[in-house]
C-alpha cells in the first residue's frame, strides 16, 4: 500500500474549484491521494472528495484518471473513454459512475476525468487464485450482453469509426500497418494475419465491443462483480471479438484449464451470454476471434515494449512484455496450424 | 579466456540472492518489482546458457526453405534478419497459401523458432499445457 498523501501533484486547489463548479456546490476538498497500481497507459489516483453544498453535498470516494507519460496507438483519447463510460453506465452496465471530465490542460495541465471508485480487486492473478467462480462468469456474460446491446448509430459515440471491410479485415489491416513500423520482422504474426485474412467470417452484426473485456479489467469484491473498467479500447465490432478475447488463453492467468477467463468453464460463460443477449454463439467462430486476440495482444505488446525501447519511458514491466511474444505466437500457431 | 563464474552463473546466484535474501525484506509495494527483476534475470541466464544453437537451426531451416546456399561470410544476425524479412513478406503476400509441403515446412519452421524462444522466455508455459 502506497502512503496516502496530502496533494502529491499539486492539483488539489485547481481541482477543488473545478469540482465545486461542476457539482454546483460552494467548495470541494480533495484528500487521501493514493496512486493506484496497474494501468500502463493511464495514471489512476484514488482520492476522497468532500463537496459542501449542492446536490452532491457530502463525501465521495473517487478515482482521478489521466494519461500516463506516453500512450499507445491502439488506445483512445481520454475524452472518448469518458463518453464510452457514460454510454455503458446509461445502458445499465456495472461500471464506475462517471462524474466530470476536464477536457483540456486548463485545470491540472492535462485532460482528466473523475469517476466513482469500485470496491475490490482487479488483479488477474488474485482473482484466478481464488479458484473457479461460475457465478462470476455468468454475471460477466450478462454484463457483456448489455454492452453489446449498444448499437450504432449513436450521436454520443460518433467518434467511433464505422467498420469499413468488416471488423475482422479492418483489424488485419491495422495490425499489418503496425508491423510495418516495427524494426524487426515477425513471421509468426504474419502467418497468423494471413490466416485471419483468408478465414475471415462474413461481416455481420455490429455492436459496441469493449475490446479489452477480460479478467484483470473487472473488479471483484467477496467473489462478486463490482464493475468493469478500462474502456479505452472500445469500438464498433463483431460481438464475438469480445467473447474470443475473454476466453483467449493469454488471459487465463495460469489457470489454462478454466477456459473462460481463468475463472469458469467456457460453456458456462457461453450459455449465460446467450440467455442474456438472445444471440447464439457460433462455437466454430470463437476460435477465429481467439487467434485474433493473440495477434492483437502481440501487436499491443510490441507497442508497449516499444515505449521502453524508445528510451522515452524505460520500464522493466514494458521491457518484459517484449519477451512474451513467444507465448502468443505459440497460441497463434496452434490455432491456425496445418499439422 | 574469461574467468569463472560465467555470466549465466553470476545471474543464477544473483537471482537466488534476490529471491532468497532480499525479497523477504522488500516492502509489499516493491514485491512486484523484485519478481520482475528475477524474471528478467532468468531469461537472460537461459539465453546465455542456450547459446546460438537454435538461431543456427533457424537459419538452416530458412535457407533450406528458400533453396539458398549459405554464405559463410554473412553474420548469423544479418542472415536471420534478411531471411525473416523475406519470409514475413512472402507470408503476407500469400506465397504459402497452398496446402502443400512448402506450407507445412513454413509452419514447422515457425513452430520450431517459437518453441526455442519459449524455452528461453517461459519454459513453464509448456509444462502448464499438461
Amino acid at each position: 500500500m502506497t502512503p496516502r498523501e496530502t496533494d502529491p501533484a499539486g492539483w488539489g486547489a485547481a481541482l477543488g474549484a473545478f469540482i465545486a463548479t461542476e457539482a454546483g456546490g460552494r467548495r470541494a476538498r480533495l484528500e487521501n491521494w493514493r496512486r493506484l497500481v496497474g494501468g500502463a497507459i493511464r495514471e489512476n489516483w484514488a482520492v476522497t472528495v468532500t463537496i459542501a453544498g449542492g446536490p452532491l453535498d457530502g463525501t465521495h470516494e473517487l478515482v482521478l484518471r489521466t494519461d500516463a507519460p506516453s500512450t499507445i496507438a491502439e488506445s483512445r483519447p481520454l475524452g472518448h473513454e469518458f463518453a464510452l463510460l457514460k454510454a455503458a453506465h446509461g445502458a445499465g452496465v456495472a461500471v464506475p459512475e462517471p462524474f466530470w471530465h476536464g477536457p483540456d490542460a486548463s485545470v491540472i495541465g492535462k485532460p482528466f476525468y473523475l469517476m466513482g471508485r469500485l470496491s475490490g480487486v482487479a488483479l488477474g492473478n488474485r482473482i484466478v487464485r481464488d479458484g473457479a467462480n461460475e457465478a462470476l462468469a455468468e454475471r460477466l456474460a450478462a454484463e457483456l450482453a448489455k454492452i453489446h446491446a449498444i448499437t450504432p448509430p449513436r450521436r454520443d459515440l460518433d467518434f467511433l469509426e464505422p467498420p469499413r471491410d468488416g471488423p475482422a479485415l479492418d483489424a488485419v489491416a491495422r495490425y499489418r500497418a503496425h508491423l510495418d513500423g516495427e524494426p524487426e520482422p515477425h513471421p509468426a504474426l504474419e502467418w497468423g494475419l494471413r490466416w485471419l485474412e483468408t478465414q475471415a467470417p462474413a461481416a455481420g452484426e455490429i455492436v459496441l465491443a469493449h475490446r479489452d473485456f477480460r479478467t484483470g479489467n473487472y473488479l471483484v469484491d467477496g467473489g462478486r462483480l463490482s464493475g468493469i473498467v478500462d474502456w479505452e479500447f472500445a469500438g464498433w465490432s463483431d460481438p464475438m471479438e469480445d467473447i474470443g478475447w475473454f476466453c483467449a488463453r493469454c488471459w487465463r492467468f495460469g489457470a489454462p484449464g478454466r477456459e473462460a477467463g481463468g475463472i469458469a468453464r467456457r460453456e458456462t460463460f457461453y450459455r449465460a451470454y446467450e440467455t442474456a443477449s438472445g444471440r447464439a454463439i457460433d462455437r466454430e467462430t470463437v476460435p477465429y476471434w481467439e487467434a485474433m486476440a493473440h495477434v492483437r495482444w502481440a501487436i499491443i505488446g510490441l507497442q508497449q515494449t516499444g515505449r521502453h525501447r524508445s528510451g522515452n519511458e524505460p520500464s522493466l514491466e514494458l521491457a518484459l512484455i517484449g519477451r512474451r511474444m513467444a507465448e502468443l505466437e505459440h497460441e497463434i500457431l496452434g490455432l491456425t496450424g496445418v499439422a | 579466456m574469461r574467468d569463472r563464474p560465467s555470466g549465466a552463473e553470476l545471474l543464477a546466484i544473483a537471482r537466488e540472492t534476490l529471491l532468497g535474501e532480499l525479497l523477504p525484506h522488500a516492502p509489499d509495494a516493491q514485491r512486484y518489482n523484485a519478481l520482475m527483476v528475477a524474471a528478467a534475470m532468468a531469461i537472460a541466464a537461459r539465453e546465455a546458457e542456450a547459446g546460438d544453437g537454435a538461431l543456427v537451426a533457424e537459419r538452416e531451416s530458412l535457407t533450406a526453405l528458400y533453396g539458398e546456399v549459405r554464405n559463410a561470410d554473412e553474420p548469423l544476425d544479418a542472415a536471420l534478419g534478411r531471411l525473416n524479412r523475406r519470409f514475413a513478406a512472402d507470408l503476407r503476400a500469400g506465397a504459402f497459401d497452398a496446402p502443400d509441403a512448402r506450407q507445412a515446412a513454413a509452419w514447422r519452421l515457425l513452430r520450431q523458432a517459437t518453441m526455442a524462444k519459449l524455452m528461453e522466455c517461459n519454459p513453464k508455459y509448456l509444462e502448464d499445457e499438461g
